[in-house]
């Protein structure tokens, strides 16, 4: 990352296509393991963590910042004045640092991060706090979060590999990418996933095109279409054939390629008639060439009505033609299709929905509530709870040229965001005059990753092991050119790779049952010889396994991986932000308990309690990281000098304040008594206090 | 609207509120006289329970119906495996069947599902939620539906637990969290997190809960809203689930070896194990996942282990709750996405076929040596009375007397209701 004289990052221009096809020619060929992601790491254009931050702020002068947030705050306060409320008073500095880093990069501070904010005496120092913040890794890693969810977006598609889409999504946040822009990437996205990473958004939706278009209209426009699939619908003014008429624009967008089919075809035709060919070679084989079939390109394909359509205006089977639900008409111009004018029709400033949906979204994350409600279901004739404020914001955000960034650097330089939060409780349904924010619950995210970095020093760098799902598209790439006879070399060589692995595997299962009967026999002695067995099996393994792989990829492993990095060493590879985990993360995860979104439908988070979220905090493993010799809380405990500095520091890097004074009273004795075991002990029980899950 | 009000003569007051329920109630606000009426009717009373809690096998893969459950004479479509008698004269099932072929007396046969949804997540999406998936909603498990609309059986603990299951388990749907499975990946490893860290005694806990609590009084008193309650209760549910007796439910090493082998040494097997503790305490839905059903090579082989992993811990199932007394009330669901292929393929092995296959029911009010439908002789088509996969679902929900018509809003205000408006299959029950 380059800075310039003032500490900027310097903008530096990504020229993705040229770099990755250069990185393809390049590439080797490697092998992969088929039945279990074990494969090779390469570090993927999209990832490359040498793209640098896009530094915005520059388009965004003082004077404007200022203003805007001025006329906000004014916006706000007339509305308060009216309902003769209060606002709520200005948060102090420990409230504002732990809000800002929560909201901005998703985790609380460290212990150095707030000690440096503290001590600063810079009359501008949130201002410039919200800006490095927004500059930094960390605001990648959190709003990721938000847009996978919206998007639905998952390491593992229906039929393609995931990855490249969540690459496509930080990468676009990275470079900080004109929403409007980021919106027409991916309406107009063609080729292979691997191609271009925002082709995930018509795979997601691969074989349901009206779906598709009403989670369009859901997350773009804030319109709900679904009802409308079925029969007219029955709120807004639109109808089943309007609906039809709008899902026209992409109807011929197809995630399967003909063409590619075709070789497909071949392929498994020579299969079939390879008679000397293994089954589990040709299994194989067939499930290398499947992703070759899923490739989003334009077809001529039209739309038709359903065969029971009940109404009058128009007859069952019919075709549509296409045309917009709302706004103006979309004139095509020279070479350009349906689908390149709907993309310029639905991000265009003149949408009447367009600006508004996410201008309000936005607000919503940061103040907590929005200014429309529900954020996703405006139907005609929805109204905002402060007109004037909703057109400011959607002006603004237009003026702002849909910059996402400056948007929030305005909203976090408001002083209605920087009051406290307000202690009544907000109910659905209630008007909300934004005397100031409302409590949150930290989201899942939020909360592992400010667990993840009282552990993980550095955590915002930590990459972690690449996502295991990078394999399709290595391979598939590979694939792409290769003959029937190359794919069955390839496969057979897999087969057999993996034939002794599960062998391998099988050894392991048999063993680990004999361990378990000789358990519960308590057989001690049947059990030490088999525990005996099992090590020395796992040693095997363990070399195999190494020698088998590690020629091929030792060098690139040792050049990406964090597992030489000293800040890390002997920190386990899954102690990551949960951006670098898959997504969604496994069911059983620590994210999933608290409420991840399983990335299935459009923003399905949540923050409820339940019973094994609190079995987690109370009794689960991160107590034992954290308290490991190479945790960043451990050693910071122990370079402590007495009770008091003890104490304070495990307050400031787990609540981000000091103590009260009858928190000292209460807790200083112990401390002194038995430090090691107290610190120990306060860490638990401040990290199951509400005071640290919510944030103020 | 207008067509909608000239058709009114043909339905009956019911039906109309329903078509009205199913057709606009998704918009949120208005309509609220044509709410009322939806809500009115929506609390008929439906039949007498007959079960209090429900297990659910999970056949994950697409268990083929051919050489498990509905076996054929058709040499063509059988292959290598035999049918053997039941204790039921004229009830046949395959030789791999052995244990249930003991107690088939206890046992009802569905041999006429038939679904629409040949892929694997879809039709397991399909067969747990009774709705077909779609990109802008998830529907709640039957097990979800079931908390939602009965409610927990014992309030210390979990009211639905998932014993090896999937992540793509619909769990809660659009419902709270709370009616969300509790996940056990590993049944031998119990309840995870649930045991004190080591060096943590009781007391030390207790000591520190109170601490928690003196260091957030002003927090709580300040922000005395929902959600910090929600937390605050949360902390004393689990407190007390830990300290409960109950929990011992979870524990796997309190069978003895004996009973433990029986079920079969594997995690299916010791998963049916579990899942008796747990209804023994109460629970009301448990599922139990069993994986590596998609036997589109080597067929035979794969069912053999698999099938006898099933019968094994089915048929130590259905005779340690009858012996515990626990089958006239807990019914016993064997699910599967759908059935394999008649036609056995290049590699021995049987692809995916949803248009017929088979499941079973037992206990909690289930008829036993019965078989419902039948397919026809190559097992390729169901002949008489198809049983859909709403109408399963529906037959679940009546066993345990859930309002069937009772309408449930998602968050973004649609309307739903369990099993989708199957109809139950009435002629399953004793």
């Amino acid at each position: 990352m380059k800075k310039n004289a003032k500490g900027f990052v310097t903008y530096l221009p990504n020229s993705m296509t040229n770099k990755r096809k250069l990185e393809r020619k390049t590439r080797l060929l490697v092998l992969f393991l088929a039945a279990s992601p074990l494969l090779a790491e390469e570090s993927a254009p999209e990832q490359n963590p040498a793209s640098a931050i896009a530094r915005s702020a520059k388009s965004l002068t003082d004077s404007t910042l200022n203003s805007h947030a001025r006329r906000i705050d004014e916006l706000v306060q007339a509305r308060l004045d009216e309902q003769g409320l209060p606002a709520n008073s200005p948060a102090d500095d420990t409230v504002f640092l732990r809000r800002a880093y929560l909201e901005i990069v998703g985790r609380i501070p460290n212990l150095e991060e707030a000690r440096s904010f503290f001590q600063s005496s810079a009359p501008r120092k949130r201002r410039e706090l919200i800006d490095r913040l927004l500059d930094s890794d960390g605001y990648v890693s959190r709003e990721f979060h938000y847009w996978a969810d919206l998007l639905r977006a998952q390491s593992r598609l229906r039929n393609a590999p995931g990855q490249p889409y969540l690459d496509w999504i930080k990468n676009s946040l990275r470079e900080n990418k004109p929403y409007d822009r980021m919106v027409r990437e991916l309406i107009q996205a063609e080729g292979y996933i691997w191609e271009n990473g925002a082709a995930g958004y018509y795979l997601r939706d691969a074989g349901m095109p009206l779906d598709h278009m009403a989670n369009t209209f859901q997350i773009f426009l804030g319109t709900q279409l679904v009802c409308a699939q079925c029969h007219d619908h029955p709120y807004d003014e639109f109808t089943q054939l309007d609906y039809y008429r709008q899902a026209a624009y992409v109807f011929g967008v197809k995630t399967t390629d003909r063409e590619r089919l075709k070789e497909y075809r071949k392929i498994n035709r020579r299969l079939s008639d390879g008679e000397d060919i293994d089954p589990e070679v040709q299994q194989m084989a067939r499930r290398m060439i499947r992703p070759l079939r899923y490739r989003v390109n334009e077809t001529n394909a039209k739309i038709k009505l359903p065969d029971d359509y009940q109404y009058d205006d128009a007859k069952p089977k019919s075709v549509v033609k296409p045309g917009v639900l709302f706004g103006n008409e979309i004139e095509l111009g020279q070479g350009e299709s349906h689908r390149d004018g709907y993309a310029a029709w639905l991000t265009s400033a003149e949408n009447p929905r367009f600006a508004t949906v996410i201008a309000n979204r936005l607000w919503k994350r940061v103040m907590g509530v929005g200014l429309i409600e529900p954020v996703d279901d405006l139907a005609d004739g929805y109204s905002a709870s402060h007109p004037k404020l909703m057109d400011y914001l959607t002006e603004m955000m237009i003026h702002l040229k849909f910059n996402l960034r400056d948007y929030l650097r305005v909203l976090y330089n408001t002083q209605t965001w920087q009051r406290n939060i307000s202690t009544e409780e907000w109910k659905k349904g209630n008007p909300y005059y934004y005397p100031g924010p409302l409590l949150k619950r930290m989201s899942a995210e939020q909360l592992w990753d400010s667990i993840i970095g009282l552990i993980v020093r550095d955590v915002d760098e930590r990459q972690g092991r690449p996502n295991q799902n990078q394999r399709y598209y290595h391979q598939a790439e590979q694939l792409t050119g290769m003959s029937a006879e190359e794919i069955l070399t390839l496969a057979a060589k897999q087969t057999q790779a993996n034939r002794l692995r599960n062998q391998q595997l099988q050894k392991r299962r048999t063993l680990q049952q004999q361990i378990n009967v000789a358990k519960r026999n308590q057989d001690s002695e049947t059990l030490r010889r088999l525990q005996r067995e099992q090590a020395a099996l796992n040693k095997k393994t363990r070399l195999a396994g190494k020698n088998a792989t590690s020629q091929r990829r030792g060098q690139e492993r040792s050049r990406r991986s964090d597992s030489n990095d000293p800040r890390w060493s002997g920190i386990p590879a899954e102690l990551v932000r949960a951006s670098e985990l898959p997504s969604p993360a496994p069911a059983r995860h620590f994210l999933r308990q608290f409420g991840q979104s399983d990335r299935e439908t459009i923003e399905n988070a949540n923050d409820e309690a339940n019973v094994p979220q609190i079995l987690t905090l109370l009794n689960g493993p991160i107590h034992f990281h954290l308290w490991k010799s190479n945790s960043l809380f451990r050693t910071t405990a122990d370079s402590m000098r007495g009770a008091d500095e003890l104490l304070d520091a495990i307050y400031l890097t787990i609540l981000t304040r000091h103590p009260s004074p009858e928190e000292r009273t209460l807790l200083l004795p112990e401390l002194k008594k038995n430090p090691r075991t107290a610190a120990r002990d306060l860490a638990w029980v401040l990290l199951n206090t509400r005071q640290f899950a919510f944030i103020q | 609207m207008k067509k909608l009000i000239n058709q009114l003569d043909e339905f009956s007051r019911r039906d109309f509120a329903a078509y009205l329920a199913k057709s606009f109630l998704g918009v949120g606000l208005g309509l609220p006289a044509l709410r009322s009426l939806a809500s009115e009717t929506s609390f008929t009373p439906s039949r007498t329970a007959s079960a209090k809690r429900v297990i659910y096998l999970y056949m994950t893969g697409g268990m083929s119906h051919l050489d498990t459950l509905d076996p054929k004479t058709n040499a063509e479509v059988r292959g290598p495996v035999k049918a053997i008698r039941t204790s039921v004269p004229g009830i046949q099932v395959s030789e791999h069947m052995a244990q249930i072929a003991r107690r088939m007396h206890k046992i009802a046969l569905i041999r006429s599902l038939t679904s629409n949804q040949g892929a694997h997540e879809r039709g397991r999406y399909f067969m747990r939620t009774g709705y077909t998936q779609r990109g802008t909603i998830r529907h709640p498990s039957t097990g979800a539906w079931t908390l939602r609309l009965a409610g927990k059986l014992n309030q210390k603990l979990p009211g639905y637990v998932a014993i090896g299951g999937d992540s793509r388990h619909p769990g809660a749907g659009f419902l709270e969290a709370r009616f969300a499975p509790l996940p056990i990946g590993d049944p031998s490893a119990g309840l995870q997190n649930s045991r004190l860290p080591q060096g943590t005694d009781k007391d030390k806990m207790q000591r520190r809960l109170r601490l928690i609590d003196q260091l957030d009084v002003k927090f709580k008193a300040r922000y005395n809203q929902r959600k910090v309650r929600a937390y605050t209760e949360a902390y004393r549910d689990a407190a007390a689930l830990m300290n409960s007796r109950d929990l011992e439910a979870f524990d796997l090493n309190r069978e003895t070896a004996s009973v433990q082998s029986a079920y079969g040494d594997n995690s299916f097997g010791q998963g049916c194990l579990l899942a008796r503790r747990l209804v023994e305490k109460d629970v009301r839905f448990v599922e139990v996942a069993s994986g590596g059903w998609d036997t589109h090579q080597n067929n035979f082989e794969r069912i053999r282990e698999r099938a006898s992993e099933l019968d094994q811990a089915l048929g130590a199932l259905l005779a340690d709750l009858e012996q515990r007394g626990l089958l006239n009330d807990t019914l016993v669901v064997l699910a599967t996405e759908f059935g394999r292929t008649p036609k056995i393929n290049q590699n021995v092995g049987r692809d995916h076929y949803p248009k017929a296959f088979s499941c079973l029911m037992a206990g909690g009010g289930v008829k036993g040596g019965y078989v419902h439908g039948a397919t026809d002789a190559t097992g390729a088509e169901v002949t008489n009375d198809a049983v859909s996969i709403p109408d399963f679902n529906a037959t679940i929900a009546d066993a345990l007397g859930l309002p069937q018509d009772k309408v449930v809003m998602s968050e973004s205000g649609r309307p739903f209701t369990v099993a989708h408006k199957g109809k139950p299959v009435q002629a399953l029950f004793a």
